[in-house]
């Protein structure tokens, strides 16, 4: 019975505590950040590129809370699923490219979201059977944009992120790409 | 503390971007076979039979550089015999293939792979002695010979590896450069081969006489790369065999950048000399 008269008030303590909390306390400034997970393009292209791993490093400044500006270079590594011959053929796709980032925060927890413009290297002209690429193309423009969830850990330089971004490749036959990471992000 | 962080990122990025270039430095390219060999046992029949059916890819390589040229002829000078543009470790090319059984019985099929260097083509059947005995035998192919099980209607994929390409390159010199026996030289590894004696040719009227050394030793630097591969099939069903050329440019300077899809003014044409010490070629 006595446990029992403590629960409404224990409710209340937890209902009232969010009003009072704040923010976190996060770094700003230089950001330094490195990401894994996968990258599956779309359409055509997916019809002959499997999904593969992706290895990801953003370096920036990040001058307030809600804006960071940086650049990224990302590799991820496909197996090319083109009529044989050849089978079983591996190929890597390189990319570099400026971002900005917009975040809002509450409290442990911000969403964000990301554009970038860049270029993307490709390694192999094994896709050239299935015309993504020309004769001689090696490079495109690239175009994204993504979002996601980022964890501020106690100690105020630390984040650990959940992101997906899409990318569109205009000279590799427009082709389109998403991808999924978790990160870690480190704020000085 | 913010001060020192910047430079620490600089340098990170720089061994990233570092690391990014040098994995591009000998990416492969493909050059794909332009039609499929075709054999159908049909239309092999008859006496004698005709050649097998072989389809030749060339590969694209650009032009040579005038100081490459340069650089090239003073190696040949210092050396003593004559430098190929393209010699065997410029390259890693290997060939992957796919064969299809056409019937619905199962068959067996054999690829072979031949080609030429920029000297020499090199033809197994024109290096049988006594071809019209019954127990004339015919040299092995550079790669390849191996009977292959193909299910009905089914489809085998294999690859001629880049070793086995750069042990078919050496092979190809010994024969024709060195005068070898083409048993000798495709039946022994040639893996670790720093330089070889030429010999004095195959006498076509004594196949069987010793051979003489001549000329300067060849070393490994002056053995040339195939320039084009041969692929041909026989089975014992009707079958096609397609293939592609995976290449990589350790030079990163000798395929053309288009490919095949270069324009043949911009390629390298070779002309080689059919390789008949037995004067078995057809006039």
């Amino acid at each position: 019975m006595t446990r029992a008269r403590h629960v409404p008030l224990a409710l209340a303590l937890v209902l009232s505590a969010p009003a009072a909390a704040v923010a976190r306390p996060a770094s700003t400034g230089y950001f330094a950040e490195a990401g894994f997970g996968a990258a599956v393009q779309l359409g055509e292209a997916g019809q002959s590129t499997a999904p593969g791993p992706q290895l990801a490093v953003r370096v920036g400044y990040e001058p307030w809370s809600w804006l960071a500006l940086g650049i990224q270079l990302a590799a991820s590594s496909h197996e090319a699923t083109v009529p044989a011959p050849p089978e079983g053929e591996w190929y890597q796709l390189y990319r570099g490219a400026a971002e900005v980032r917009l975040t809002g925060r509450l409290d442990r927890l911000a969403l964000m979201a990301e554009g970038g413009l860049g270029a993307v290297y490709i390694s192999s002209n094994v896709l050239e059977k299935v015309a993504i690429l020309e004769p001689g193309e090696a490079l495109s423009l690239a175009v994204g944009a993504g979002a996601g969830l980022e964890y501020q850990l106690e100690n105020r330089h630390y984040a650990l992120g959940l992101a997906g971004d899409w990318w569109l490749l205009p000279a590799f036959a427009s082709t389109q790409a998403v991808e999924g990471r978790v990160y870690l992000r480190y704020t000085y | 503390m913010r001060t020192v962080g910047w430079p620490r990122m600089a340098r990170l990025t720089s061994l990233v971007g570092a690391a990014a270039l040098a994995a591009c430095g000998s990416d492969p390219r493909y050059v794909q076979g332009p039609m499929g060999v075709e054999y159908d046992p049909a239309l092999q029949g008859g006496d004698p039979a005709p050649p097998l059916p072989t389809v030749t890819l060339a590969l694209p390589f650009a032009l040579e550089r005038d100081e490459d040229a340069a650089a090239r002829a003073a190696l040949a000078a210092e050396l003593g015999v004559e430098v190929p543009y393209v010699v065997v470790d410029d390259l890693d090319v290997s060939v992957e293939w796919t064969l299809k059984n056409l019937e619905d019985q199962p068959g067996q099929a054999r690829v072979h792979l031949n080609g030429s260097n920029p000297f020499f083509t090199y033809v197994p059947a024109l290096l049988t002695i006594d071809p019209d005995e019954p127990d004339a035998i015919t040299p092995p192919p550079l790669l390849g010979d191996i009977p292959i099980d193909v299910a009905a209607s089914g489809t085998v994929d294999g690859v001629f590896r880049e070793d086995e390409l750069r042990e078919a390159s050496i092979d190809l010199e010994l024969i024709t450069r060195g005068n070898l026996n083409p048993f000798a030289a495709i039946l022994i590894n040639h893996e670790d081969l720093e330089s070889y004696q030429p010999l004095s040719p195959i006498d076509p009227d004594d196949p069987e006489a010793p051979q003489t050394p001549v000329g300067p030793p060849l070393p490994i630097e002056a053995f040339a790369q195939m320039v084009s591969v041969d692929l041909s099939l026989e089975a014992d069903r009707h079958m096609v065999l397609e293939f592609a050329v995976r290449v990589r440019d350790r030079r990163g300077e000798i395929l053309h950048e288009l490919l095949d899809s270069a324009p043949a003014g911009e390629l390298t044409a070779y002309a080689p000399v059919v390789y008949d010490p037995l004067g078995a070629a057809a006039p």
